[in-house]
């Protein structure tokens, strides 16, 4: 059978195969309308690598003959040469596509593997139908001598949380692929088998980064009191890249023996890349005394560091040490100035607010923004902002519109509708219409239409074509 | 706990730290109201802190609810929260959302 149709649950499901012709669809039409009931066509095209346009006008007349059911009509498992050709005749707006790996055979799911463009997801549907087929499959493919068909049924009986097959996954560790072995400890970190613990410390000095990143991950998961003090002289390596593996596990470890080795880790770090991190990882400890830390090192020479540390304080709060940050506001050097304002973040008060506003003439272009910004989640930043739309440095009005839509969207929505078609530049014009396509008001694509005829600016022009799909 | 239902999904809002006891607290209350929806949003947007310990409370929320098929979404992490789930690899098992709107679609 060319094509095959089966009613379920008034589902219909058609499968097509190439050699299909124009007759091969007869019966397929004439079953369609003999059930009334149908809400749902369903046509899998997992056997068609092209497509010849007979059968494009046989999908059509499905569709067409869905319609007049009122059922939607699906396409399953479009392969990438159909799909181009379903795009260059303009057809894809008519379909919902999906993928439906329930049609396949669990052997084609775990050659599926192999392909990069697929590989997550079957490997996600498999562990939300985890079922004793796919079970067996899946340990199959950790004895096969493949390593993507390894590592891949490794982590999927790990998101299925299948500890009963822990031998299996532990036997990963063995492997010599690097992908497998890393594969094997996350996934039994996950389902925290304390027995491969001590496995995992023969595996966190690995010359992979990948295999070494993930052990520390695990032993941090698995972890007991006596870890830190294990993980200290691993944190002395000459190697940068195991003492960042080691920074993130002790903070994930977290307590206080961890921050002790982690406070004395970045004191002694010189290497630049690595010090960001572990700003980063400090900040993660709830200590007052990090509050302290991360402010002082708003003034550190390297930028990586002072973003980081505006970051921690940003996502943690300042504790009460406003004034001080506010004083580095006010700093000669605009990029300490420029991270004070940013590390102030989300919890602008009406106090920092005023100062901000206040300080605002005198600060370098930078920081200027960076207030901006920070005005936006401030309650009264908007009369502020209001006046910056008409600032002559464009950076400045789009960084005031967008700061002043996440301050209060319905008034961020109003003067976006009049810079959208009447500011002189591009980017705030392009800011405005991102905010009128956010929150779709009524007649919303009428107004676009009419700034996309009126305006020649070729970006602004794609950004409406795409929202409006023309 | 704050929570919300919005478009037939519970919406539930996590904040501050989530180390071992109030992770286990956040699980208990989050496992009790499985009746409720058949898919959870969890929102990390005010999570401040996160340790290893509340990862694994996270962990047993999800096999809870995978035990009894409901679906657990976590959405609005802040970059340094989303790189815990990504050292970890827990972003492979859990299903992860820039925004509590795509999340809720």
């Amino acid at each position: 059978m060319n094509v095959t149709i089966k009613i379920t649950d008034r589902k219909a499901y058609i499968v097509i195969n190439p050699d299909a012709s124009k007759k091969d669809f007869d019966d397929i039409f004439a079953t369609l309308r003999s059930d009334q009931a149908i809400t749902e066509v369903r046509i899998d095209l997992k056997n068609l690598f092209y497509i010849r346009s007979e059968l494009l006008a046989q999908i059509l007349a499905l569709k067409k003959a869905a319609n007049g059911k009122n059922a939607a009509t699906y396409l399953l498992n479009v392969n990438e040469g159909v799909l181009q050709a379903l795009e260059m005749s303009n057809l894809v707006q008519f379909f919902i596509i999906e993928s439906d790996y329930g049609s396949y055979s669990v052997d084609i799911l775990i050659d599926m593997f192999h392909s990069p463009e697929y590989a997550d997801d079957i490997s996600d549907y498999m562990s939300s139908n985890y079922s004793d087929e796919y079970k067996d499959a899946l340990l199959k493919g950790i004895s096969s001598e493949d390593s993507i068909v390894k590592e891949f049924s490794i982590l999927t009986i790990g998101k299925a949380q299948d500890n009963t097959a822990l031998e299996a996954l532990r036997s990963g560790l063995d492997s010599t692929y690097p992908n497998v072995v890393k594969a094997s400890i996350l996934v039994l970190g996950w389902l925290g088998d304390m027995e491969s613990k001590e496995r995992f410390y023969t595996f966190i000095e690995s010359p992979y980064n990948d295999v070494s990143e993930a052990s520390g991950a695990s032993i941090a998961l698995l972890s007991e009191d006596n870890d830190p003090a294990r993980l200290k002289n691993l944190g002395k390596s000459s190697n940068p890249d195991l003492r960042m593996v080691i920074a993130g596990t002790l903070s994930l470890i977290n307590g206080d023996e961890a921050y002790q080795i982690l406070s004395e880790m970045l004191q002694a770090e010189k290497v630049d890349s690595a010090r960001p991190f572990m700003v980063r990882r400090l900040a993660f400890f709830n200590k007052a005394e990090v509050t302290e830390t991360l402010i002082s090192l708003l003034n550190d020479n390297s930028m990586g560091v002072q973003e980081a540390a505006a970051a921690g304080l940003e996502r943690t709060g300042l504790r009460g040490h406003d004034a001080e940050v506010l004083k580095k506001v006010s700093s000669a050097d605009s990029w300490v100035s420029y991270f004070a304002v940013k590390a102030l973040g989300k919890q602008c008060s009406s106090e920092s607010a005023k100062y901000l506003k206040e300080i605002y003439s005198q600060t370098e272009a930078n920081v200027k923004l960076a207030i901006i910004e920070a005005l936006g989640s401030c309650e009264d930043g908007e009369e502020f902002l209001v006046a910056r739309l008409t600032d002559s440095n464009e950076d400045v009005r789009k960084e005031a519109l967008s700061s002043l839509y996440r301050s209060n969207a319905a008034r961020g929505l109003t003067e976006a509708k009049v810079l959208a078609s009447k500011d002189s530049s591009w980017l705030v014009r392009y800011k405005a219409v991102e905010i009128i396509d956010n929150e779709k008001p009524d007649g919303y694509r009428g107004v676009l239409a009419a700034i996309k005829s009126a305006d020649s600016n070729r970006y602004i022009q794609e950004k409406i074509a795409s929202i409006l799909g023309i | 706990m704050v929570t919300e239902m919005k478009s037939g999904k519970q919406v539930v809002f996590l904040s501050g730290e989530v180390n071992a006891k109030t992770g286990n607290e956040y699980k208990e209350a989050i496992t009790a109201m499985f009746n409720s929806a058949n898919t959870f949003v969890v929102s990390f947007k005010d999570v401040v802190y996160l340790n290893s310990s509340g990862l694994r409370e996270i962990i047993d929320l999800l096999k809870n609810a995978n035990k009894i098929k409901k679906e657990i979404r976590l959405c609005e992490m802040s970059k340094d929260i989303r790189e815990m789930f990504s050292f970890t690899g827990l972003d492979k098992i859990f299903k992860i959302y820039d925004t509590q709107k795509s999340a809720l679609e």
